[in-house]
């Protein structure tokens, strides 16, 4: 299991370089966006002390810090496996001596891995020159960091794979494509500060997984008054469960499928 | 080599039926009608290690759908498979260490990378020993000539250069049962001569049960002493392609084009299809030779071809000897 997992994230890590221009491409266009997301953040944080009771420097750091996070565990996997489907690609990934969803998994991961060198890295030294993002100050903090990251990419995955396999039940996912991503970007942090959602919101906010996205990498990196070990630990738990209905969703879409076209 | 059984297997799938025009797509939103469809059924035959055996059949026959079950991607509606111990649904990452596959309209090589990659992810994904891979490969090189395409990204193959690739892809972890779907599809003569070659050899090795599915008869006159004739699902025919032809009454013709039209030709059978063209069945006269010289003794001739029978039309004739009896 372990062989076939590392040459499918091989190959996911290879495609992202197959096309030269839509690597520098990629890049420019996330930096623009980045680049707007934190001057936009700090036009409107602008001199004040504090924002919803978080200091303004901190909020500005938060606010990049999950826009770096969202660079790396963004993914199209949904998109991909509806694709595959409905060309009857997918064919070829079952016949490989893996499950779907951890062939699909590795091959998502080997993209990340590129895109981590590629973007979410050269995006983060560039918003450490434009903002002043504040930086750990335990050597340890960025372990920390990356392992949440990684937990934040399982389980956005699991969910885009839910999402995905559905296609050969639902034959077209779009509309439960963008309803994730409205969701994803809204309670994650990635969009807006947690901390700015109401009283009454926050319970909402905390009871949904995303925001282990890009709310908790970011609270962690910022090294927050806050449990490190059981925020890894509620990732963990959401990642386990996303990937667990993953592969339900795997299991009913697998009985009643069908390889489209022939 | 894992012997295959099929045993009372069909496989049935819905439909939807879309009501016309916008009426209709808004009252399918609240309700949907489905029709059941029969693929296959009542499937029953056996396979032996090192057998090569090609499935016919008319469009729709349901020959795809019974390779995809084989190779564990469909599961039947009900009856039974087993490929050695395994069922190939239910055991599909074990099975399919043991299968190579080629479906045709379908590529299992990456379209964005160049060969090479794909076939390091395939023989890494089976776990194929560095010593043997680079062994197979320089066969592949030399028997499928695919060496001068190894740097080249997928998407710029052409479809013959592509197929030499799969057939590469598909038995770099010398699997000892491949399953090719419509193999031949689309290729020119060349290359399906190159391939039929190719498989030739690799039947003959003796390691490798072959399964194919085709419309092209002489893919299976070069490759499969035994066929299996599929037709509407239900299997109509297991056995040697010369015995289904026999038992059809052998149905080659002579096509002959005239100089000038003709009124009549009196020889058995024969058919005035144009006014300067006949067709007479071959198996009504003692030889070709002899009917030959028959023909050029008494008609003007401009050109003369044997044709063979059609899948379809083997299937046509399989019908009409079962109506009348």
């Amino acid at each position: 299991m372990i062989r076939p997992s590392l040459a499918a994230l091989r190959i996911g890590f290879r495609q992202v370089f197959a096309y030269r221009t839509e690597v520098v491409v990629q890049l420019v266009s996330a930096s623009i966006v980045a680049g707007l997301n934190g001057s936009l953040w700090q036009a409107a944080i602008g001199g004040q002390e504090t924002v919803a009771g978080v200091p303004g420097p901190e909020m500005l750091s938060y606010v990049v810090m999950a826009w770096v996070a969202v660079t790396f565990f963004a993914t199209r996997v949904n998109e991909e496996i509806g694709l595959r489907f409905r060309d009857g690609q997918i064919a070829a990934d079952l016949l490989r001596p893996l499950s779907l969803q951890l062939n699909c998994y590795a091959r998502d991961l080997g993209r990340a891995f590129a895109v981590l060198g590629l973007q979410t890295i050269p995006l983060f030294a560039m918003c450490l020159l434009v903002f002043p993002v504040q930086l750990p100050e335990r050597p340890s903090t960025w372990a920390v960091w990356l392992l949440s990251l990684l937990l934040s990419h399982l389980a956005n995955f699991g969910l885009s794979f839910a999402i995905g396999v559905a296609a050969f039940r639902l034959h077209n996912i779009t509309g439960l494509t963008h309803l994730k991503a409205t969701l994803v970007s809204i309670f994650s942090g990635a969009l807006i500060p947690l901390e700015l959602f109401g009283e009454r919101w926050q319970p909402l906010v905390y009871a949904l997984p995303f925001h282990s996205f890009a709310h908790t990498p970011a609270s962690l990196f910022l090294e927050r008054d806050v449990p490190v070990g059981g925020l890894l630990a509620e990732q963990a738990l959401w990642a386990a469960a996303l990937w667990g209905l993953g592969a339900f969703a795997w299991n009913r879409a697998a009985h009643a499928m069908t390889v489209q076209g022939g | 080599m894992p012997p295959i059984v099929v045993e009372q297997v069909s496989r049935r799938f819905r439909t939807f039926d879309r009501r016309r025009g916008i009426l209709g797509a808004v009252r399918d939103l609240f309700r949907t009608e489905t029709t059941e469809r029969v693929a296959v059924a009542d499937l029953d035959f056996r396979i032996e290690p090192g057998e090569a055996v090609a499935l016919i059949g008319p469009n729709g026959a349901g020959k795809s759908t019974t390779v995809k079950m084989l190779a564990g991607l469909l599961k039947p509606s009900s009856g039974r498979i087993r490929v050695g111990d395994l069922d190939p649904w239910a055991d599909r990452t074990r099975h399919v260490r043991g299968i190579g596959a080629v479906f045709g309209q379908r590529t299992q090589l990456w379209w964005d990378l160049a060969v090479v990659e794909a076939l390091d992810l395939c023989a890494a994904m089976f776990g194929v020993p560095e010593d043997a891979y680079r062994r197979r490969m320089a066969h592949f090189e030399e028997v499928l000539g695919i060496g001068p395409l190894l740097r080249t990204p997928v998407r710029q193959l052409s479809l013959g250069e592509r197929m030499r690739c799969e057939l590469a892809a598909a038995l770099l972890h010398e699997p000892p049962l491949l399953f090719l779907d419509e193999p031949t599809i689309g290729l020119d003569v060349a290359v399906k001569l190159r391939l039929r070659q190719f498989l030739a050899e690799v039947r003959d090795a003796g390691r490798t049960t072959l399964l194919l599915t085709t419309h092209d008869l002489d893919d299976v006159a070069a490759l499969c002493p035994r066929v299996l004739l599929l037709s509407e699902g239900r299997l109509l025919h297991d056995g040697p392609l010369p015995a289904l032809a026999a038992r059809l009454g052998g149905r080659r013709t002579l096509q002959v084009e005239l100089r000038a039209p003709v009124e009549g030709v009196d020889l058995p059978g024969a058919e005035i299809t144009s006014p300067t063209s006949v067709r007479i069945p071959v198996d009504a006269h003692s030889s070709v030779p002899e009917l030959v010289r028959e023909v050029l003794a008494r008609l003007d001739v401009v050109d003369l071809r044997i044709e063979d029978p059609s899948v379809e039309e083997l299937i046509a004739r399989f019908y009409e000897e079962r109506r009348t009896g």
